[in-house]
């Protein structure tokens, strides 16, 4: 009996022993995680912590989804805890998880040159939406924590400084000096004449790192009577071209963001020939953000853009990039046409992939595309895809909230063929010249006040932008975005 | 491990009893369809079935090791709970995740794949008692039962 129980306890011990192998890190970090749920309902910084030590110091790979670049990701950790709530237990519900890694943004200044040129005056009246567009756009800036001064001036030929370090009371002396009558005049100042160049270029200096530059004005080239407006316009377009590539080349991360407003304009309308056009009519006025990518990018992110009291027609985001970014995406196996496995998970490569009918192939994938400025809308644009392989596509935006195997992207990818081969699918997505300038602009505005369709116009407009936005992509590898590879094996 | 135990019970890719999506799911393909990080259920089920397996056999042949149980009729009622135990481990589990949804939603997996699993289980339970049985070097062990195998009476 004896000899019985002996040997069945070491079988037992055996057995317990054999049971316990396989346990993974991913395993204990999941069981971990679950027990500080349990005992808090949430996951606090404390918490988090120990988690993120875990990874840390992971022996066996199971936690190596986490790490970036051989180190514990803390926006990985922080994502897949919320997705492994969500998804894993009813009493998981609700799980408040500490969100670590805000960057406290570096605190900057936003100089504000609001053109105050003839041209501008029909603007300036008290019925129009611009200044109180402004006078918002100027209380909200001022209240946006990242912002420490705003500086508010005229700008024709040359800056005209009338309130820095702006308060409540300042903003509203600025906004009433709107006015033709009042309107502050600076030594050396030429109000007849708006050299667009000129004022781009004095907003662009001050840019830098700490300061974003905010320029408003109507962007019509009026060089005067003495000047054909027509032929100055390239010279226009190369001075701007000269001045944003020289900034593009010294700031490492430029960026600008090009809104276009409208508002009620009453007065007197310059054309190319500097002759006068008395008009009532909606016009357009142009809001340029100029400065550091990540303080533009401040901006785009805060509810300051969205508030822009009568809306945004049009936007334009530049943005200086130095090869393309790296976007992370996910192949999803929801969506085939044919076959296909992910032997090696989601991240591909995509093996033994079968079409459809011996013809038809497809499949989607989940990318983040968060790291460039553009709106999600932006890469709703089939245009900006460029594939190696004759694949149509089709992309749509993940609506908020996601499904939870779609968190941490932004954006679905279908990519369908008749051709599947084994390649290295190479998928550019590359900025392009938007079609709504070439629809804005004008080339003869002559008839101004007659012609109803010049009236959402700008004269040179298309020249103007042009200026900027080859300073930022001069050619087509420039533009690249992002660039993504699939792998594909049959 | 789990390569082994995953190729083993998906009979290396030739004629699953069961689908991809729980084969992926089993390998330790996680909720949010990201990659094979999940738990490594294979290991479980694999270990588990030859931890049942063992001890079944060490049961007959050497805990009881009896001349009363030496027959070839009650090596086969042993080989009967194993089946059913192990069917039942492998089951459990497959299905324990299907009812939970504790698998990714793009994938479909069926009770019908979790009986799929738990047969398969099942099987290789009896090909591992089949080569305990089988081999005299463990059999010898046994004072009651060292003749006692599937092939002879």
């Amino acid at each position: 009996m004896y000899r019985i129980k002996a040997k069945f306890n070491r079988l037992i011990f055996i057995a317990i022993f054999f049971a316990s192998c396989g346990a993974t890190d991913m395993e204990a970090f999941q069981e971990q995680a679950a027990m500080f749920a349990q005992k808090d309902h949430q996951i606090s910084q404390g918490n988090f912590d120990s988690l993120m030590r875990m990874v840390q110091f992971s022996k066996d790979g199971s936690l190596r989804p986490f790490l970036t670049d051989k180190k514990p990701d803390c926006q990985k950790v922080a994502k897949y805890l919320v997705d492994f709530f969500t998804k894993t237990h009813v009493d998981f519900e609700g799980i408040e998880v500490w969100q670590p890694c805000k960057i406290a943004s570096a605190r900057f200044n936003v100089n504000v040159f609001v053109d105050n040129s003839k041209s501008m005056d029909g603007y300036f009246h008290d019925n129009a939406a611009f200044k109180t567009t402004l006078f918002n756009l100027f209380t909200d800036l001022k209240s946006l924590s990242e912002v420490s001064n705003l500086n508010l001036n005229f700008l024709n030929s040359e800056p005209e400084p009338i309130v820095q370090t702006a308060d409540r009371d300042g903003i509203k002396k600025f906004c009433e000096d709107m006015d033709p009558a009042r309107m502050p005049t600076a030594k050396g100042s030429n109000r007849a004449n708006t050299d667009v160049a000129t004022m781009l270029q004095r907003a662009l200096d001050v840019s830098g790192p700490g300061n974003v530059s905010v320029f408003v004005s109507d962007c019509v080239f009026s060089p005067g009577k003495a000047t054909k407006a027509t032929i100055q316009m390239s010279m226009q377009q190369s001075n701007i071209y000269n001045g944003f590539r020289w900034a593009t080349k010294s700031h490492r991360e430029l960026a600008v963001l090009l809104l276009q407003c409208d508002s009620r304009f009453e007065g007197k309308y310059f054309d190319l020939n500097d002759n006068p056009h008395q008009v009532d009519m909606d016009r357009p006025y142009y809001i340029w953000f100029i400065g550091d990518c990540p303080e533009v990018g401040d901006l785009i992110r805060s509810q300051v853009i969205s508030q822009i009291r009568q809306g945004v027609s049009h936007k334009l985001v530049l943005q200086s990039l130095h090869g393309p970014f790296h976007a992370p995406y996910k192949i999803l196996q929801k969506y085939k046409m044919g076959d296909f496995q992910l032997e090696n998970g989601a991240a591909g490569p995509i093996t033994d992939a079968k079409p459809a009918d011996g013809q038809h192939f497809g499949f989607e994938m989940a990318v983040d595309l968060r790291q460039s400025l553009q709106d999600k809308d932006y890469f709703l644009d089939i245009g900006l895809f460029h594939l190696s392989s004759p694949y149509s596509v089709t992309i749509q935006c993940i609506p908020d909230p996601p499904d939870i195997t779609l968190v941490g992207f932004s954006h679905l990818l279908r990519l369908e063929t008749t051709h599947l081969k084994e390649e290295d699918l190479e998928i550019d997505i590359q900025s392009r010249f938007p079609d709504w300038v070439s629809a804005c602009s004008s080339s003869d505005d002559t008839r101004m006040g007659q012609d109803r369709r010049e009236a959402g116009k700008t004269f040179g407009l298309k020249d103007l932008i042009q200026g900027v936005y080859f300073s930022f992509y001069p050619n087509s590898d420039s533009a690249k975005i992002s660039t993504l590879h699939v792998d594909i094996k049959r | 491990m789990t390569t082994f135990f995953a190729g083993l019970y998906h009979w290396w890719g030739m004629n699953p009893f069961y689908s991809r999506a729980l084969h992926n799911q089993l390998r330790g393909w996680d909720v949010t369809c990201s990659g094979f990080f999940g738990r490594p259920w294979y290991n479980y089920a694999g270990l588990t079935m030859t931890a049942v397996t063992v001890f079944i056999y060490a049961l007959q042949y050497h805990i009881v090791d009896s001349s009363r149980f030496n027959k070839k009729s009650d090596l086969w009622i042993m080989t009967l709970v194993t089946v059913l135990l192990n069917f039942f481990v492998a089951f459990a589990i497959s299905y324990n995740n299907l009812r939970t949804s504790n698998y990714c939603i793009s994938d479909v997996i069926t009770i019908g794949d979790c009986i799929g699993f738990g047969f398969t289980n099942a099987f290789w339970s009896v090909i591992l008692l089949f080569f305990l049985t089988s081999v005299n070097l463990f059999r010898q062990l046994s004072t009651n039962c060292r003749h006692t195998t599937f092939w002879k009476p």
